[in-house]
């Protein structure tokens, strides 16, 4: 009898659990990556703007200050700014179910029928805070530096307005989107 | 020649002490109308390029405007006319000076071509920094100014067929220069994107705009002021609650708090901040103070809803219990009641304020079943046998029932709900039993004759 047998753990045992010890980490590792890469490959307005019904979408925000046309070059992607940015599983669970939504609606709907003017009048729904702040992270200390914004933005630090980002920011990320969307609509 | 030195020296001396009085004490009111100097204002300070733009222009073309800009709070905190009347491009307000206006007498060269702007600012603009305010304002009474007259077909005929003698290019008439100027209306806009002239200008309350925002926040706080301390005076409201079917400032006159008022309103402080406006600071009450106003441990409100029992302007007054904008019933009666009841109790006793508010409520009761259903029975009754006219303002049974609830019947609840004897007793009352003997008398003609006098 070998010391290992007089253990109880068998030779196969022991390579199987160093193998586990080395393969399981590169697996977590390798489906992390490949997950990552996944996320970010459908966040932005290449992967969105595959679909037709996004043309307008995508061309009023390359023309605003959030698609990249700032002086700073700084740019969010659609994600940023359209799934909830609370916590990683709503992130997940909500980017999933939009997703979802977004490829059945492509499949199923009668895409010339959304009214997607009609659809802006609601965009406390689809344009997430929690996504905003995730960029505009100190947004309240500097509001403080003028008065127009510290009074403007007071009541929603102060949590005493139900009111969203986008419910006084009506058209931020598209510029003149009503335009691209009647010229979309033309084009057909 | 002494006596001309003399003259002279005396005029000169009358000369520069006419001038020096005008200098310190009276200076703020006479800035006002003064246009002379609003054309030498150059601000700088605190405003972007755009918003000074706008100024450097429109202080020789509005003199009016700016100079009220001028002195308003927004002036102080660097809000000018940009940030309320700028607006993005695709818009259906946005235009371009060059656009519309014939430009050659101006300096173009201060007009940036990526800046549109509109001429109608809705409440949604205001609530970009006012968003309390807004939302307060959305939730009440004022909200549906507008909305509630949409469906009434019966009051479009009354303005347009009646009024306006149903003449096609001048029927509107009636309604644009009366309802609109209170309730608003849609505002349309032409293919310039300017609003036409059949729904602008106008300053009603429930004003829907081209993006769909309810409201007007200039009806009460009138530009390009915007103040504070107009909107806590009784003129505010006046411009609309008067006259034979509301006459609420005719009513707060009448009561006791506008006997303070007018006798001592002119030394009291108006322009305390927002929610600190107490006694102290006033003697009595305006309309303001006791709807709206944070009072005690009261907060500041834009719902006027929200300190109301009875909604004592419907056609039978009940006890509110809706939180619904369109809802006649709109508010909580019984909190409504307490918070009301703290108002008061900042001046008065409980003993006062329970006391008043028993008195007031008997007078709402009294109305509703001593005058409005029997008169109302007596109407259904009528209807059913055919015996009431299709033009009701043929009609004499009708016309006499719609003055009983709209106009002597609110005059009654609203008297005595404000504590305004006159409008309570000979305005209210005494015409209601009027009426109602007037009711019985056709009523009666009517069901004895089977016809129609």
């Amino acid at each position: 009898m070998t010391s290992a047998e007089e253990d109880g753990i068998s030779p196969r045992t022991l390579k199987l659990a160093m193998a586990a010890l080395v393969l399981v980490p590169v697996a977590v590792f390798v489906s992390w990556v490949v997950t990552e890469i996944m996320v970010q490959q459908t966040a932005g307005a290449p992967f969105c703007g595959s679909c037709h019904t996004m043309d307008a979408m995508v061309a009023a925000y390359q023309r605003d200050i959030h698609g990249g046309a700032g002086s700073e070059g700084v740019k969010a992607k659609c994600t940023h700014c359209h799934v909830p940015h609370d916590n990683p599983v709503t992130y997940m669970f909500m980017k999933t179910r939009f997703g979802l939504h977004d490829a059945w609606a492509q499949l199923t709907y009668d895409l010339d029928a959304i009214d997607w003017q009609a659809k802006r009048a609601h965009s406390e729904d689809y344009v997430f805070d929690s996504g905003c702040l995730q960029c505009h992270k100190d947004l309240q200390r500097a509001s403080e530096a003028s008065a127009v914004s510290f009074v403007a933005h007071r009541p929603y630090f102060l949590g005493t307005t139900t009111s969203q980002c986008v419910s006084c920011h009506d058209r931020v990320g598209h510029k003149n989107l009503s335009e691209q969307l009647a010229r979309a609509s033309e084009g057909e | 020649m002494n006596i001309i030195r003399k003259l002279s020296t005396i005029f000169i001396m009358l000369a520069c002490s006419s001038g020096l009085a005008q200098e310190p004490g009276a200076v703020m009111d006479k800035d006002a109308g003064d246009l002379s100097s609003i054309k030498t204002i150059a601000v700088t300070r605190g405003l972007t390029e755009a918003g000074k733009n706008c100024i450097s222009c429109h202080r020789d073309i509005d003199p009016g405007i700016v100079s009220d800009w001028k002195q308003s709070r927004h002036g102080h905190v660097g809000v000018s006319c940009i940030d309320c009347h700028a607006v993005p491009a695709d818009s259906p307000t946005a235009i371009q000076h060059e656009d519309i206006f014939d430009m050659d007498e101006y300096d173009t060269s201060l007009l940036d071509r990526d800046v549109q702007i509109s001429v109608l600012v809705p409440p949604s603009t205001c609530a970009r920094c006012h968003a309390v305010e807004h939302e307060q304002f959305a939730a009440s009474g004022h909200f549906r100014s507008y909305h509630q007259i949409i469906p009434k077909d019966n009051l479009h005929a009354l303005v347009e067929v009646h009024e306006g003698r149903n003449i096609p290019e001048l029927k509107t008439a009636p309604s644009e220069t009366g309802c609109m100027q209170c309730h608003g209306t849609v505002i349309k806009l032409d293919d310039n994107g300017r609003p036409t002239p059949d729904t602008w200008p106008n300053a009603g309350m429930g004003n829907i705009y081209p993006n769909e925002s309810t409201g007007n926040c200039s009806a009460c706080h009138t530009r390009h002021k915007f103040s504070l301390a107009e909107a806590r005076k009784p003129f505010a409201c006046a411009s609309c609650h008067l006259g034979p079917d509301h006459p609420d400032i005719e009513i707060f006159e009448n009561s006791k708090h506008g006997h303070i008022y007018n006798t001592q309103g002119d030394e009291w402080t108006w322009d305390t901040a927002p929610g600190a406006w107490e006694p102290g600071d006033y003697r009595g009450p305006t309309c303001a103070t006791c709807h709206m106003s944070g009072i005690g441990d009261l907060l500041t409100t834009h719902n006027i809803s929200e300190r109301l029992y009875w909604n004592g302007w419907a056609k039978r007054s009940e006890m509110r219990n809706s939180t619904d904008p369109m809802s006649p019933l709109l508010g909580n009666g019984p909190e409504g009641r307490k918070k009301m009841k703290q108002v008061c109790n900042s001046c008065h006793g409980t003993l006062h304020t329970d006391g008043f508010f028993e008195q007031a409520d008997k007078a709402v009761k009294l109305y509703n079943v001593g005058y409005y259903d029997p008169a109302k029975k007596m109407l259904d009754e009528l209807g059913e046998k055919g015996l009431l006219k299709d033009n009701p303002w043929t009609d004499e049974f009708q016309i006499v029932f719609y003055h009983l609830w709209h106009h002597e019947g609110r005059r009654a609840r609203q008297g005595a709900l404000m504590g305004a004897p006159d409008y309570a007793h000979w305005h209210g009352f005494f015409e209601l039993q009027q009426d109602l003997y007037k009711l019985e008398e056709l009523y009666e003609k009517r069901l004895e004759t089977g016809k129609i006098e």
